[in-house]
């Protein structure tokens, strides 16, 4: 029996030592977590795969401080690391050589990708498989294209918060000039890319003398191409948001009566409506609704009807809109408009049939009649109704 | 000593049944189902498929608690005999044996793969796979009605995670992934139907039951209550293929590999105070397939145990561990065991209705012998 009993103790004695250790288990503080990721082309592009050039930005979290003493501490709260290499997740593992703890990804929150980047055929699917297929990071990062430089974005100085990661992330998120992109994750991105969708992603660009960084405009990918087809300027952004009803506020400047008024559009909705099926002359139907406000006025402040400026406004939208049109059917001959997705969710079998002239050969999109039908409510004037005209 | 011979002999009773069903039925085939279906169909066109399976289900458990409940307190070995003679009930017995092994090889391995998949890197999937076997063998060597008593514990939180995931997700969803309704071939629908009887006969666990029910002490309203517990299996698969779809799209969908475990990779809670949702998840799901696997082990017990009526528990356990094992090692990579897992599920859903059909028409030739 006391044999037995002190072999039992020296069983329970000797598993704690298989039992109390995690082959995987890594301290927090032997981890740096990348926030940030930036992808660029490596020198002149010769060779068949090019070379990419990861930058990497980690946090150094006793620069971050706490939030009442942001900036305090007079030390950065990043540190940037790149290598370069022909796959992304070679690059990834070169980066240990120059990280001295190890990389963990579970909160990346930004992928910065240069436009150079994907301008070249067939590229973004094979960059996008690695974000995709790894399982530590999330699906909810946001990927954005870069004007030039894509490592450059994270080196700007931002003042609210001191990760220019998360300054981009959060940027992405407030935007009431209706002149940038609904923010696009990793999972839409993927979504598209299975889907053979073409579609825009937000484009960022350097201001201000290197140290801030602007939300406008829009990237466009050609699914059909398998690359970066070309941008759109703010205000052809602004013509797709009203389009897609994805606008969600913004500014519209209208002439009234040889005066500036400036109207803010909300409540968009639009909804598209195949009204011939000819395959040879496909002809849309785009509903677009809206509200509109009067926001600022240089106008005398008389009291008047505002139902006046409802015809004024619904043609200047249908010129901002018409320009995106435009430019989306004949100059980039992408369908950026959805249009592919209307048709094969509501008329899938014709769908079906000219799915693989829709973006290339016969080119059915560029093709397409689209007609607008737009119908804006004037809804309010803001506080101001009725103030007196002084002097003048 | 006496009372405490009364509380072993407690049999199970209904409500343990009403339990147990989704808790067996719900296991590693929910978090792939949706890619297989998705594969064939269109937009939220798998709803179809998976309402036409569940109604086939239905049938078959309808079936699975008239044949059972005829013979209550008696042994699957006992009355089926009655009905189908000795030696056919025998081969069944074994082919059931046999059934319980292989889905309990491929729990264990499958939630080793995915552990090592999602969530240790340099722990080996031999590790992972020993420790699962080790804690479904400790639970197996005690009695029966714990292992019901453990299901009826952990089943809530299955329910409860399903419905905080669906919630949660419906911020994420895209109304537009649902189109277009209806324009499925009818070979999808078909093969749609066929995979989602599968999932929902859990790869054919639900034969199982033909050996449990009986044991009720006192059946009372089973059917009810079985009809019910496979609405709940139906309710949480119907909930997660359409979150799937509408936040995935079925392009994606196709694409990945756990589309249950992207979903809850892919949702947030606002704020960013909570993220990483799937770990919570994970930790759910590894209860609920270890479920799963005690009554699959229970299931080879109960078998044996009925054939061979003096095999002791405890060695027969210390017997089938090692094969188990072994037979777990054998598989190469998840892809491999997806195949092995499709082939288990054939066999378990052909057995289950094949017993059960062949039974319930000796049933009704017969009649039950009144005592």
């Amino acid at each position: 029996m006391n044999v037995k009993r002190i072999l039992l103790l020296i069983v329970v004695t000797l598993s704690t030592f298989i039992l109390s250790s995690c082959w995987d288990s890594i301290e927090l503080e032997k981890r740096a977590f990348d926030i940030g990721i930036a992808i660029d082309l490596e020198g002149e592009q010769k060779k068949k795969n090019p070379t990419f050039r990861l930058t990497a930005q980690l946090v150094v979290p006793s620069g971050v401080g706490t939030p009442s003493a942001t900036g305090s501490s007079g030390q950065t709260a990043f540190r940037n690391i790149s290598t370069t290499g022909e796959s992304l997740h070679y690059s990834y593992k070169q980066l240990s050589k120059v990280a001295n703890r190890t990389l963990a990804s579970q909160h990346l929150q930004v992928i910065v990708v240069s436009e150079k980047v994907i301008e070249q055929k067939d590229i973004l699917n094979r960059i996008i498989d690695v974000f995709v297929r790894g399982h530590d990071m999330q699906r909810g990062m946001d990927f954005v294209v870069a004007k030039n430089n894509a490592a450059e974005l994270l080196t700007i100085e931002p003042q609210h918060t001191n990760i220019p990661s998360l300054y981009i992330s959060t940027l992405l998120e407030y935007d009431k000039s209706g002149e940038a992109i609904k923010h696009l994750t990793i999972g839409n991105l993927q979504e598209y890319l299975a889907g053979d969708k073409s579609f825009v992603a937000p484009y960022l660009s350097m201001f201000q003398e290197q140290k801030s960084v602007i939300d406008g405009g829009a990237a466009v990918y050609n699914s059909y191409e398998k690359k970066m087809v070309g941008t759109l300027t703010s205000e052809e952004t602004k013509g797709l948001n009203i389009f897609t009803g994805d606008l969600i506020s913004g500014p519209i400047e209208i002439q009234f009566e040889d005066n500036i008024m400036v109207l803010e559009l909300s409540k968009v909705k639009s909804s598209p409506k195949l009204v011939n099926e000819d395959v040879s002359n496909l002809e849309f139907i785009i509903d677009i609704k809206a509200n509109a406000e009067i926001s600022e006025s240089y106008a005398k402040n008389t009291p008047f009807d505002i139902n006046v400026l409802q015809p004024i406004i619904e043609e200047e939208v249908r010129k901002i809109v018409e320009k995106t049109i435009n430019k989306a059917q004949k100059e980039l001959k992408t369908d950026i408009l959805k249009l592919g997705s209307y048709l094969e969710g509501k008329h899938y079998k014709l769908w079906k049939e000219i799915k693989d002239n829709w973006e290339q050969g016969e080119h059915y999109f560029s093709n397409s009649k689209l007609t607008l039908n737009i119908n804006i409510v004037m809804s309010g004037e803001g506080s101001t109704i009725d103030a007196k005209e002084e002097g003048n | 000593m006496n009372k405490n011979k009364k509380m072993g002999q407690q049999g199970l009773n209904d409500r343990d049944i009403l339990i147990a069903i989704p808790s067996v039925i719900i296991a590693i085939n929910i978090l792939y189902f949706p890619r297989k279906i998705a594969n064939v169909t269109l937009g939220l066109d798998g709803v179809i498929g998976l309402t036409i399976g569940f109604l086939f289900i239905l049938v078959v458990i309808f079936m699975i608690v008239l044949v059972a409940k005829s013979f209550p307190n008696e042994q699957f070995i006992d009355y089926a005999s009655k009905l189908i003679t000795k030696p056919m009930t025998i081969i069944f017995i074994f082919l059931f044996v046999l059934h319980g092994l292989l889905v309990t090889v491929f729990e264990i391995r499958a939630i080793a793969e995915i552990s090592h998949l999602y969530l240790f890197d340099r722990t080996p999937i031999e590790i992972v796979g020993l420790t699962f076997l080790f804690v479904v063998i400790y639970a197996v060597s005690g009695s029966r009605l714990a292992l019901f008593r453990l299901q009826l514990i952990f089943f809530p939180l299955v329910i409860l995670i399903t419905f905080f995931i669906a919630i949660v997700a419906s911020g994420f969803i895209d109304l537009s992934f649902s189109l277009p309704l209806l324009k499925t071939d009818f070979q999808g629908h078909v093969t749609a139907t066929f995979q989602s009887t599968l999932t929902m006969s859990g790869f054919g666990v639900i034969g199982y039951f033909l050996f449990y029910i009986s044991l009720v002490k006192e059946p009372k309203n089973l059917t009810k209550k079985a009809i019910i517990s496979l609405t709940w299996v139906y309710v949480i698969v119907i909930l997660l293929f359409v979150s799937c779809i509408l936040i995935f799209g079925k392009d994606v969908t196709t694409t990945l590999m756990f589309p249950v475990i992207e979903l809850a990779r892919s949702i947030e809670i606002p704020g960013d105070f909570f993220t990483r949702f799937e770990s919570l998840l994970f930790v759910i799901w590894i209860i609920n397939v270890f479920c799963t696997s005690i009554i699959a082990f229970d299931i080879i017990i109960l078998g044996i145990q009925s054939i061979f009526k003096k095999v002791n528990k405890m060695k027969l356990i210390f017997f089938i561990s090692p094969i188990i094992y072994l037979i777990c090692s054998l598989p190469h990579s998840i892809p491999e065991l997806e195949i092995v897992g499709d082939m288990i599920g054939y066999y378990g859903f052909f057995l289950t209705v094949i017993t059960t059909v062949l039974l319930f028409i000796m049933l009704k030739i017969k009649g039950v012998k009144k005592r």
